[in-house]
């Protein structure tokens, strides 16, 4: 039996641990927060010629884009991403919290389980993937037929405002399904069964108890897919058919915010400040209106969740009698009147069931239709050469090596960080810097990627403070998904440390253990599953992402060799070589790098899914 | 094709050694560089043959001239490549970053105005009416001014769309340059530039880009370098030159362009800013091309002294040796005189 040290220098050794500890936590919740401050501050930095200059309104009141010759109208622009988003929402609510309600509330067992987690499948589909997939089939098999039919004049081959709506409404949709679907099973049991036994349908389970029940629960998860409409860049740079003039109609082209930074920031870098300038203000709309929907979403929830007194329900539900305000007495009604009433209540009841239903299914064909087109093309293109070649030879080996260069890099930055956060945020509850960290971390969420390639161009490629530039890389790139995964990771690491039981705490801290002791040995264990799940979620997300990577990685033809050099990466060639004519070389092996990239983050999916053991929520 | 050895053991090392930054057999230089996607198909053949002849790695990464010329000015790349020499503004700025900037022709391209009109194998434009149709005043296939200079063809009643860059773009420099010499009403409503500002029609990116979706869509009409169109079999509109000819863009008709527009040093900006800088839009001579474009290499005259070396050798190679590879990639080759200069001009490079 070991020798007990002697009980001071034990204290005195885990006090100091404990103190480290916290203040390693403590570090990386300021390291998010100086993260996201010095992002903002490095766009004001670079927007400064524009923003503070004389025309800096012309941005948000005018629509005529001509940096050439000095005009900065960036209507254009706003009307784009809001018309899209629009769009998306239009489409994706009424589908997605039908399709919530039909999966909480209809379907049991079995098929509620395969629906769920095919929505969880279509939310792991990389953005790259989903533009692909729009230029190729939903503009030139679905709007373009939609616009000959309608005779609506279309520029682009169907692609458009309408497409690009489309394609957002498509990738949102598991975001709102799932989301709602979560606060729908939030709903107490009793209310249900109290409205079934006071004789109401289903539907009007449903509509009357469940819905209204679950409503803030519903507007945040809208407002979390509004924010991601608003802040997509690849999808819709591929799909929105990219021009500068506002067009009021469904089968118009224009262009986003996003898409039109992507585009025409990288070579303005340095050549022309105004336009720098401009474009970058553009970023800093785009994050104010993120922030707006954010913040809004949040205050509406908390004002809609706080305890009311019991709100009388619709006028007309009471059936106020016409002379004065006298309460009606119910008149019984005749048997064949009530009878007939009862009869069209089941008949609405059976159709709206049969509605949900549908919405299920059209919010889940999207994936078929995906999963299947690309699959159908690219399946075959899939051989040995494509692993192991460089495109010279027919292949994308190098990319892939890239992207998983890239992904391991970026892995290893935010995981480390965004667990110190979460502990921080879910073990030291009561240290003042954990409500803005939390914020800030929620907030970093809802940064569009395309901001966040600026900023890590900004601070690893050309830093502002350095004369030299450092060039781009691989670490430019890794920190740039790192920043993206940040929040996700530290999300779902706080979720799991939460759900620890407390009486694990309790024992580990009566058995004389300290703060740290605690948090290492048994907290992250207890909450080791789940938060792996969380990371492979989020490097599902990113090993897709492209927008940033062009402004930080760059590209390459050849094998990467260090982490300091330009790097390749596999959905550059999806976005790349997708613009190729058909019966392209370039065209086969895009659908071969998007098959094999679907593939790769669908496994990784399922792997989790296996491992993790139940349906997870990435927000 | 059956894995080598050596394949199979470089792909399973590189997954976890990547993530450590050391793969390596005898690592040969790699060169840095992007820009131009009107120069990238030739580009990749010199890089595949100077690979294979010399062992340096030319990594070009094509992104569009304006691009090429914000990472050469920020120095992210070891060299750029551009088809619309750099203007007053965007020289002031390099200037200010690291000293003068050279400006060498490494090949010369017809920019092949490329269409998809169901029905229509062959379609003769004169620059004007391509200019009306770019700014939507003609949007039809059977508009009078189209069938006027194709009797006999049968025109589709279909709409005109008009598909340009959707980022800044040396090939747009080119075309837009032509069209502003030919048509008054494009020189006022949109003039020489690398972005065009247009009603209507859409954007693409890349020169591949316009190739690809000229040739999937019918009604749509694009401007693309002529190894583009040539490589996807893309149909090609014949243009009336400035000494009323009907021409198709051919390596011939470039070289024609270049021999009698390189008789003239160019007055206007920003050619007059450089010395190896020609305008070849809308040139004489009964066979001359009217799109004829050049693309230039552009580097500091001060170059590093780890990277310098490989770079200058390379673009040596490439305006005399390399220039045998322009005639199959439907490219013009550079003509005699240029290529000395660019020679001489590459000597005086200084490393340090």
């Amino acid at each position: 039996m070991p020798t007990p040290p002697p009980p001071s220098t034990l204290r005195s050794a885990t006090r100091v641990g404990d103190a480290l500890f916290r203040l390693l936590c403590q570090a990386a919740g300021l390291f998010v927060v100086f993260l996201a401050v010095s992002l903002v501050g490095v766009l004001l930095w670079q927007a400064r010629a524009f923003l503070f200059g004389a025309n800096a309104t012309d941005l948000v009141t005018s629509s005529n884009w001509n940096p050439g010759r000095g005009h900065y109208g960036g209507l254009v622009f706003l009307y784009g991403t809001l018309a899209t988003s629009l769009i998306a929402m239009i489409v994706a609510v009424p589908l997605g919290v039908g399709a919530a309600a039909y999966l909480s509330e209809i379907a049991t067992g079995r098929l509620r389980s395969i629906c769920a987690f095919l929505l969880e499948l279509l939310a792991a589909i990389p953005s790259v993937v989903y533009g692909f997939w729009g230029i190729e089939f939903l503009a030139r098999h679905g709007t373009r037929p939609l616009f000959d039919l309608l005779g609506l004049h279309n520029a682009a081959a169907g692609q458009g405002i309408l497409a690009a709506g489309l394609v957002l409404a498509v990738m949102v949709l598991p975001y709102i399904t799932a989301v709602s679907f979560d606060v729908c099973r939030a709903v107490p049991p009793s209310q249900r069964e109290g409205a079934l036994a006071l004789g109401a349908t289903r539907w009007q389970t449903i509509w009357r108890v469940v819905l209204p029940y679950a409503r803030p629960g519903i507007i945040a998860a809208c407002f979390l897919a509004l924010g991601r409409a608003v802040g997509e860049t690849m999808a819709v740079t591929m799909v929105i058919g990219n021009a500068q003039d506002v067009q009021f109609s469904p089968a118009g082209t224009g262009d986003a915010i996003p898409s039109a930074i992507a585009k025409m920031l990288p070579e303005t870098a340095y050549s022309d400040a105004m336009k720098r300038g401009a474009l970058i203000s553009l970023g800093l709309l785009l994050l104010v209106i993120t922030l707006v929907t954010n913040v809004s979403a949040r205050l509406l929830i908390r004002w809609l969740t706080k305890p009311q007194a019991a709100a009388p329900r619709n006028a007309e539900d009471v059936e106020v009698s016409q002379d004065s305000g006298r309460l009606p007495m119910p008149t019984p009604l005749s048997p064949e009147k009530a009878a007939a009433a009862r009869r069209r209540v089941l008949l609405v009841d059976a159709v709206m069931r049969r509605v949900l239903a549908l919405c299920q299914l059209v919010t889940v064909i999207p994936l078929f239709l995906i999963l299947g087109y690309i699959t159908y093309q690219g399946a075959a293109g899939v051989d040995w050469a494509f692993f192991t070649r460089e495109p010279d030879g027919g292949g994308l080996g190098h990319a892939i090596a890239g992207s998983l260069l890239l992904v391991s890099l970026a892995t290893m930055f935010a995981v480390p960080v965004g667990v110190f956060a979460a502990v921080l945020l879910s073990e030291y509850r009561t240290n003042r810097i954990v409500p803005t960290v939390r914020f800030i971390a929620e907030l970093l969420g809802g940064v569009p990627s395309i901001v966040i390639g600026v900023f890590a161009y900004a601070v690893l490629v050309s830093p502002l403070w350095s004369s030299r530039p450092w060039g781009y890389s691989a670490w430019a790139g890794a920190f740039s998904l790192g920043v993206m995964m940040l929040p996700v990771v530290i999300r779902a690491s706080e979720e799991a440390m939460r759900l620890v039981p407390n009486g694990l705490r309790e024992a580990s801290y009566a058995l004389g253990a300290t703060r740290w002791q605690t948090v290492v040995r048994v907290i992250i264990p207890a909450a080791l599953p789940a938060i792996i799940t969380g990371v492979l979620l989020a490097v599902g997300r990113i090993a897709g992402e492209t927008a940033p990577l062009l402004l930080t990685a760059y590209g390459s033809n050849y094998w990467p060799r260090s982490p300091g050099e330009p790097t390749p990466f596999l959905p550059y060639y999806i976005f790349n070589y997708s613009k190729q004519p058909d019966g392209s070389d370039e065209i086969r092996l895009a659908w071969a790098a998007a098959f094999v990239l679907l593939a790769l983050v669908m496994l990784l999916n399922v792997v989790t899914r296996l491992a993790a053991g139940k349906r997870l929520v990435a927000a | 094709m059956p894995p080598t050895r050596r394949e199979f053991a470089r792909w399973l090392m590189l997954a976890p050694l990547a993530a450590a930054g050391c793969v390596g057999d005898g690592t040969p230089v790699r060169v840095h560089a992007g820009g131009s996607t009107f120069v990238d198909l030739i580009m990749q053949a010199w890089a595949r043959e100077y690979r294979r002849e010399k062992r340096t790695e030319i990594d070009y990464i094509k992104s569009g001239s304006g691009k090429g010329i914000s990472d050469v000015v920020a120095r992210t790349v070891d060299f750029g490549c551009t088809d619309a020499p750099m203007s007053r503004k965007e020289l002031a700025a390099a200037r200010a970053e690291g000293g003068d900037v050279l400006h060498l022709p490494v090949t010369i391209g017809a920019v092949a105005v490329i269409f998809n009109a169901p029905g229509v194998e062959a379609l003769t434009l004169t620059g004007p009416v391509l200019a009306d149709i770019y700014l939507q005043n003609i949007n039809r296939w059977d508009d009078p001014a189209v069938a006027a200079l194709n009797p006999g063809v049968p025109l589709p009643t279909a709409d005109i769309v008009p598909v340009r860059r959707a980022e800044s773009s040396g090939t747009t420099g080119v075309f837009s340059e032509y069209l502003s010499k030919v048509s008054p009403a494009f020189h006022d409503r949109v003039g020489a530039t690398k972005e065009m500002q247009l009603p209507g029609g859409t954007g693409q990116s890349g020169n591949d880009g316009i190739a690809g979706f000229v040739k999937n869509n019918p009604g749509a009409i694009g401007y693309v370098e002529l190894a583009y169109a040539a490589r996807n079999a893309i149909p090609i509109a014949a243009l009336k030159n400035r000494a009323g000819h009907t021409v198709r863009p051919t390596a011939e008709g470039v070289t024609a362009a270049a021999a009698t527009a390189a008789l003239s040093k160019p007055t206007a900006e920003p050619y007059s800013l450089h010395d190896l800088a020609y305008s070849l839009t809308d040139a004489d001579g009964a066979a001359s091309y009217p799109i004829v474009g050049v693309s230039y290499a552009i580097l500091f005259a001060k170059q590093p002294p780890d990277k310098g070396p490989a770079v200058v050798d390379f673009l040596k190679w490439v305006v005399t040796d390399g220039q045998k590879l322009a005639r199959d990639l439907h490219y013009g080759p550079l003509p005699e005189a240029w290529s000395l200069k660019a020679t001489a001009k590459l000597d005086a490079v200084t490393f340090l």
